[in-house]
């Protein structure tokens, strides 16, 4: 095959345009490096693309999924749990599932804003109770980084002193809905932490960014960019320098190495052309999502890395983890009939509940957040679907249903949990030794188990939601599920939290990167995606991939101006 | 980078809003937009022929979808909403629910053959309301499910909902099949009611539109018990 390769060097490839690469181009193009950032997806612009305030009448499928966009036709994430021409497998008996965008701005443009600092226990978490790994960093490492990214890109929340959930720069957090406000009042009395949530959605205008509309859209893209995603938030400072070029449709292969085992750039595919093509660079910022990053490194074999680059110790795809997850919704007949008003708020849930117990009470580890839905929201595919299901008499039809249904709406409220899972020998990715993607670049193979400590905790979820909705008056939906069901525990994957592939640590026989996120074997090479990460914590990752990519760009400018990067 | 490519990254930074405040064009357009889409389906409603459902079927489910759903004094039936057209569309984008959608018809058909000697649609009111009445309370089996469950439009999250388990109760043996394929037919019935225009006007949605959010309406916080009454 013929390989088109740039003569000119550029001082930084990026490979990925998600949070860690679109921090990494802003950080690096600012502080003066020439840099290329690879998108394997297509250009996305959310002014131009966005579906924001389509209705559901606009289109005849009514929002429902489509093979390119499988959280609805209006949702921005072009993408899901399958690929056409992109496959990857699992082993036998194991369940995971890979969720992947392929646009500008990666998985930035799906997701709920929900932006929580990890907290000082969740770096030291193996000191208190002996599982998992320390992180080779502390809180007070990152805080300065999370600092700096709420200020550039914006979070509201409420300042509450909580010990493991850092306040950050916050802008006013909007008022509670009602229903939130009930489901407020039963935490209180059940004595659940409830509080104001953290989003990158702007309260305040910030900067050139207006404030939010509140149409409650967020996930279809925003077209005020009024909250965080790539493109609305990274990409324009950093074009603004002149000194990004972006290649979509670019799948990144291979890392080059030269005979001394630096890095020398990417190899990708021009999916337009079909040809292979190369970026040579003197630095290479790995940020393609925490899989496709370690799926590079594995195939990226040489002689100097006879099993993958930078996986002297073998552990790159090992420590997969995802978040636990477990979802809960019942009928609450103390909000049928509701008053008609507009309560679309922001993109999601206005209040939360961090994780509240002692541990030492519980037979699990670790904890879980509480994340919570329902409302008067915009009526879709899949409106109130299910109503013979509702307790007391649902279903029908007739002048009696059409009634039903009015009185219904907003009656529904629902609990997901998001915890924390342990790394285990059992979880990881490698390469598949016989498949390939229609570009030929062999594919991950995914290893997957829960252990007691996951299942324990969802069973705590169940229970607790259980006994939310009961309290509020109402009526779960379905029993409880089982211990052979893992009490209702999401399959691996499926809350879109992998991390952990090319973890970060201080001994180069049992971590694939430094704590700066610089390979121990490669000092030109980094990741800037959730790969790093150490363990999960109980809170979604954006806001620690953000941070650690602020901090590992930083330190790549520093030590390139110092020549200590080849 | 293609010279487009370029061109739209350009063009993201250039639309970043200048001024703090929302373009009225910009609503304006928005809304010419999505009004043509509607004027183009209701023209195209006029003249409508399916492209999944046969002659018969069609007339089955137009009968049906107004029994489910039929006018009163807040708003239209399914069939003045568009619901026929909008299933016949479903079947031919999602081909999963196309066996389910046929079978369930036909199963309608040979129950009515054999309780009153006619199909669904040639039987009398009275027969075909009989029928419903026992279809339409109670699901047969717990691995009946709605296709995509969406009781509160909880799409705003990043993380993905498993479906909601509901509690069995016991089958009804002979009728099973039809009330599995009811629940399903009234589930979309309802989707292609309350997502239309009509639909949504008669919920009194007032959203999907820029706005301030202060917070709950007192009426309403008065009636959850939330404030005290005035």
């Amino acid at each position: 095959m013929d390989v088109i390769r740039q003569r000119q060097q550029v001082d930084v490839c990026i490979v990925g345009s998600g949070a860690g690469g679109g921090m990494a181009a802003k950080v690096l193009t600012e502080a003066g490096a020439d840099v290329v950032m690879l998108e394997a997806g297509v250009m996305w612009d959310p002014v131009e693309d966005s579906a924001m305030l389509a209705w559901p009448y606009d289109s005849p499928r009514r929002g429902s999924a489509t093979p390119e966009r499988q959280f609805g036709e209006f949702d921005a994430g072009l993408g899901g749990w399958t690929l056409e021409g992109e496959p990857y497998t699992t082993a036998d008996d194991d369940d995971f599932d890979w969720f992947r965008v392929r646009m500008l701005g990666g998985r930035t443009n799906h997701w709920g804003r929900i932006s929580l600092r990890f907290g000082p226990d969740d770096f030291k978490a193996r000191s208190n109770d002996g599982l998992g790994d320390d992180w080779p960093i502390s809180y007070d490492d990152i805080s300065p980084y999370y600092d700096a990214v709420d200020q550039l890109v914006g979070i509201f929340g409420s300042r509450e002193g909580l010990p493991n959930d850092p306040d950050g720069h916050f802008m006013p957090p909007p008022q509670p809905r009602c229903w939130e406000q009930l489901i407020k009042r039963s935490a209180d009395d059940l004595g659940i932490t409830c509080i104001p949530s953290r989003l990158s959605i702007l309260t305040q205008p910030l900067g050139d960014r207006v404030a939010c509309h509140y149409c409650g859209q967020c996930n279809r893209g925003c077209g005020t960019h009024s909250n965080f995603s790539t493109p609305s938030v990274l990409l324009p400072p950093a074009m603004a320098t002149g000194k990004l070029r972006i290649i979509a449709n670019a799948m990144a292969r291979e890392v080059t190495v030269d005979d001394r085992g630096m890095a020398t750039g990417v190899a990708y595919i021009n999916k337009s052309s079909g040809r292979e093509e190369h970026i040579r660079a003197r630095v290479v910022v790995l940020a393609a999502s925490a899989c496709e990053s370690a799926r590079m490194l594995l195939n990226s074999k040489s002689e100097h890395f006879p099993d993958g680059l930078a996986n002297g110790s073998g552990t790159v795809g090992k420590y997969l983890t995802d978040t636990t997850g477990t979802d809960v919704a019942g009928f609450i007949p103390g909000l049928v009939d509701g008053v008609p008003h507009n309560e679309d708020g922001v993109g999601g849930a206005h209040l939360y509940m961090p994780w509240w117990v002692d541990n030492r009470k519980l037979d699990f580890p670790r904890g879980y957040h509480i994340e919570i839905w329902g409302g008067r929201g915009m009526p879709g595919y899949g409106f109130m679907g299910g109503i013979h299901r509702f307790p007391g008499g649902g279903g029908g039809y007739d002048r009696d249903l059409k009634q039903l249904y009015r009185a219904y709406y907003g009656s529904v409220v629902g609990f997901s949990g998001r915890g924390e899972m342990i790394p285990n020998e059992d979880s990881f990715c490698e390469i598949d030794p016989n498949v390939v993607d229609r570009w030929g670049i062999p594919v991950l193979r995914f290893h997957f188990k829960w252990t007691d400590h996951e299942t324990l905790q969802v069973k705590h979820m169940q229970e607790t939601f259980r006994e939310l909705i009961e309290h509020m008056g109402g009526t779960p939906f379905g029993s409880m599920p089982g211990a052979e069901n893992g009490y209702g525990i999401a399959p691996g994957g499926r809350i879109i939290h992998e991390l952990g592939v090319t973890r970060m640590g201080d001994s180069p026989r049992s971590s694939v990167l430094n704590s700066n996120c610089q390979a121990h074997e490669v000092k030109n090479l980094f990741v800037a995606d959730g790969g790093p990460f150490v363990s999960q914590a109980n809170k979604n990752p954006t806001w620690t991939i953000l941070a650690l990519a602020m901090r590992t760009s930083e330190y790549i400018a520093e030590q390139s101006r110092q020549g200590a990067l080849g | 980078m293609t010279d487009l490519d370029r061109r739209r990254v350009l063009g993201l930074l250039a639309s970043a809003p200048a001024a703090l405040a929302w373009r009225p064009a910009d609503v304006l357009l928005a809304g010419d937009r999505s009004r043509a889409a509607r004027q183009a389906a209701v023209a195209a409603g006029a003249v409508y022929e399916p492209r999944f459902f046969t002659a018969h079927e069609y007339r089955t489910v137009r009968v049906l979808v107004d029994l489910i759903l039929p006018a009163d004094e807040r708003s239209g039936s399914a069939t003045d909403a568009g619901v026929p057209e909008f299933m016949d569309f479903m079947m031919t984008d999602q081909e999963r629910q196309q066996v389910p959608m046929r079978g369930g018809l036909a199963w309608v058909d040979i129950e009515c053959r054999e309780r009153y000697g006619a199909e669904f649609v040639d039987c009398a009111s009275e027969q075909q309301h009989e029928l419903l009445g026992l279809l339409a309370w109670g699901y047969p089996d717990a691995s009946d499910q709605p296709e995509e469950l969406d009781l509160a439009q909880s799409d705003d999250s990043d993380d993905d909902d498993s479906s909601i388990r509901p509690t069995p109760l016991p089958p009804v043996s002979s009728l099973s099949h039809g009330i599995a394929f009811f629940n399903r037919f009234r589930d979309l019935t309802a989707t292609g009611f309350w997502t239309t225009e009509m639909g949504i006007t008669d919920l009194q949605y007032d959203g999907n539109r820029f706005t301030r959010w202060r917070g709950c309406p007192d009426e309403q916080l008065r009636k959850r018990g939330l404030i005290e009454e005035a």
